[in-house]
Formats: C-alpha cells, sequence, structure tokens
C-alpha cells in the first residue's frame, strides 16, 4: 500500500507547547524548517548527516522510526526529546511512548491495519539544548559505526544539570536505547568539564556492543565514549550560549 | 498485479503510461521512455547514479515506484542542454575533463544544475554536499567540485 499520497500526515507543528510532526514528513522537510529553538537545532544536525540529499527528498520520518533499527538516526534523537507516537486505524487512535513503540529490531508496536501518524514531544525550554553526533566510514550515504543523543536541562542559574537523556543507535541491543545509568549519575551534577568527562568513562559500564563488518566492539565502545563527550560539549555550549 | 494509469512529464514532455504497482520510475525512464543516460547500479539507494530531478529535488529513480511520481516534472539528463547549447556544468566539465568513465556523470551534472537552480553562488561546501549522493569511483571529485564551481561562476558573469 502507498501511502506516499496523504498529504495530511505531512506536518511540523509547534503549538501550545508541543511539537508535533507528521510521519509523512520527509527529512528534507526536516532539514528546511531552520529555526533556531532547542529541537530544530538537533533536528538540522541530525538532518545534515541523514542519508545524501537524494535520499532525504523520498525518506521519512515515519518510515525511519517505524524501520525501528539502530542505523535509523531520528530514533535517538527522539528518544532523547521523550517522543510520543500516535497510530491510527480506521476508527481509533493510540499514543505511546517512542521507546515503548520500539519493541525489538524491525519490530514496532503497530497492529495490523494501524499506521504511524505522528511523533510529538514537548517543547524543551529556553535553558536546556540537545546535540546528535554520529561516526561512520564517511560523511554521506552511511549507516554509523555509533551514533549519540543527548539532552541537557539545566536549572535557572544555569551551573547544575536538572534533567539529562542519552540515547544511542545501541547500547546493549539491537535497536537505539537510552543510557539510563549515565542520566542517573548526571541529575544534579554541576554543569561543566568534568561532569561530562565523568559521564563518558561511565559510559562504558553500560555498554554491551558486539563487533560486525562495520566496526569491532571495541572500537564502537570507545567511539562511543567520544561521541557522548561531543555531544555533552555541544549541550553545554548551546546552554550557556557560547 | 495491480495497473494504474499515470502521467509523468518527463523533459517538459506529457506522457501517460500504465505502469505496474511495484515498476521503478527508473525502469520507466529506461525502459519505456528509452531515457538511458539514467543509469542503473546498485539498485538499492546506495549510489545515486539514477539520479533524476523530481519537481525540483533530487531523488534516486531507483526507490521510487513509478506511481509516486504520478502527475510530477521530472527531468533527466537528456532534458539538460543540447549538442548545440550545452549546460554550463556539463560545459565547464568538459573543460576540466571531469568526466572519466562517464557512469556518474549523467547524476553528477544533474546535482550541479539542480544546486545551481537554487542557490547561483554555492560555496565549495555547498557543493560536496550537493554531490555527496552520487558515488564516483573515478574522479576523486575534484574537478567534479571545480567545474561546478566554474559553471556557477560562469553563470554569475552573465548574469
Amino acid at each position: 500500500m502507498d501511502l506516499s499520497g496523504l498529504s495530511e500526515l505531512r506536518y511540523i507543528k509547534q503549538e501550545e507547547g508541543k511539537v508535533r510532526i507528521g510521519a509523512l514528513t520527509t527529512i528534507a522537510d526536516l532539514e528546511e524548517q531552520k529555526n533556531n529553538t532547542v529541537w530544530g537545532g538537533v533536528l538540522n544536525d541530525v538532518t545534515a548527516k541523514f542519508g545524501s540529499p537524494n535520499i532525504r527528498t523520498v525518506a521519512t520520518v515515519g518510515g525511519n522510526i517505524c524501520s525501528a533499527a539502530s542505523s535509523e538516526d531520528l530514533i535517538p534523537v527522539f528518544l532523547t526529546l521523550d517522543a510520543k507516537v500516535r497510530a491510527i486505524r480506521k476508527s481509533a487512535a493510540r499514543e505511546m511512548a517512542l521507546r515503548e513503540f520500539l519493541v525489538a529490531k524491525r519490530k514496532t508496536a503497530l497492529h495490523s491495519g494501524e499506521i504511524l501518524a505522528e511523533v510529538s514531544f514537548s517543547e524543551p525550554s529556553a535553558r536546556a539544548a540537545s546535540a546528535f553526533q554520529k561516526l561512520g566510514m564517511r560523511n554521506t550515504l552511511i549507516i554509523s559505526f555509533v551514533s549519540v543523543a543527548t539532552f541537557l536541562e539545566a536549572d535557572e542559574a544555569r551551573s547544575k544539570i536538572k534533567c539529562a537523556r542519552i540515547a544511542l543507535n545501541r547500547l546493549s541491543g539491537k535497536i537505539p536505547q537510552r543510557a539510563e545509568g549515565v542520566e542517573r549519575e548526571l541529575l544534579g551534577q554541576n554543569l561543566d568539564e568534568q561532569t561530562i568527562n565523568k559521564s563518558s568513562e561511565l559510559l562504558g559500564n553500560e555498554l554491551s556492543l558486539t563487533s560486525d563488518t562495520r566496526a569491532s566492539a571495541d572500537y564502537r565502545c570507545e567511539a562511543a565514549k567520544v561521541l557522548l563527550r561531543r555531544a555533552l560539549v555541544q549541550c553545554h555550549d548551546r546552554i550557556i550560549g557560547k | 498485479m495491480a495497473k494504474h494509469l499515470v502521467k509523468l512529464n518527463v523533459n517538459g514532455k506529457d506522457h501517460a503510461l500504465t505502469v505496474e504497482s511495484t515498476e521503478r520510475l527508473l525502469d520507466v525512464l529506461r525502459e519505456r521512455l528509452n531515457l538511458k543516460g539514467v543509469k542503473e547500479g546498485c539498485g538499492t539507494g546506495d549510489c545515486g547514479v539514477c539520479t533524476v530531478i523530481i519537481d525540483g529535488r533530487l531523488v534516486n529513480s531507483c526507490l521510487v515506484p513509478a506511481v509516486q511520481a504520478r502527475n510530477k516534472r521530472i527531468v533527466t539528463i537528456e532534458g539538460v542542454g543540447s549538442r548545440e547549447k550545452l549546460h554550463p556544468v556539463q560545459k565547464a566539465m568538459m573543460k576540466y575533463n571531469a568526466a572519466q568513465c562517464g557512469f556518474c556523470i549523467p547524476a553528477v551534472v544533474l546535482a550541479g544544475k539542480n544546486l545551481l537552480d537554487h542557490n547561483p553562488a554555492p560555496s565549495r561546501q555547498e557543493i560536496k554536499e550537493a554531490i555527496s549522493g552520487v558515488l564516483c569511483r573515478c574522479t576523486g571529485y575534484y574537478k567534479l567540485i571545480e567545474a561546478i564551481k566554474e559553471a556557477a561562476e560562469a553563470r554569475g558573469i552573465k548574469g
């Protein structure tokens, strides 16, 4: 079945503190939204590294999410935005957390006759920042060895971490997951270089990666730590307005 | 397999065709409309040599079922320039000897043309990004980038 003509599922809306993105929104649409918000910034990070311009024309947000694999760059980003997804069928709709929607590699919680209609998340506060880092053999048309998305929110003084969310394309399984151990360690800590370096080391405890044709487990593990540090530094710089 | 009547505008000309649900735009262009400048490399969206422009955007025609291109405007290399009057990108590519085996060149020219249509004065980085979806295993990209840069400048001078 071809859904590509359903233009009512192709939108990016920001209203009442929520951001809603239709499942048929293309990656090129996301790329063009060029807004300076926290979520706009991280979507720019991810779209610039997504497939190639040719792919971005046809690839959709819904397609990326429903592929439910570690190669899907949008999933870690949406996990750190604590996104919800909306599934619809003929006479009903239901909403669930993206984390619950992703059941296993290439398996989602969609029932037969249901389609993914929307991904949504709360608009992050002005004291928050989000970032995405990806490493592969080249910049374009590549499935990453490892990718990391981060979201940090600081307290009013912008000195301590009030909320931290970290997601990797792989942590211990074959689908993108949140690194909850590191997230807990970051809570209440000072928003500074020392905290960032420590969290990068702590990530090692949570990783259980495998080797494949793209990279060895050891290399992936080291790269994940470096990318986490880079993404957190980006969040830090964005929060303090560097 | 269901059949569908679709209208495609290819290189400015309207075509009405009956296509199967799973028929790729790539095959319709090559086999039905005899536009052999559209090449097939991998057939899985990885190499970009089957690039065409649909409604002003680059697309790998191997990834698009022909039904999805219904009522759209498609440009292939056959619709760019002519023997008598080459497109500036084609002219500059000849000057720089930018083509070697030539297999990816229709796609690179289309990527360069589409970039200049939207951005008449691109930076070197923007050119690299614009052609990044097309793999070339001969040139090392250097001459391709130089040629597109020169084409932009040549067009700029003419106003």
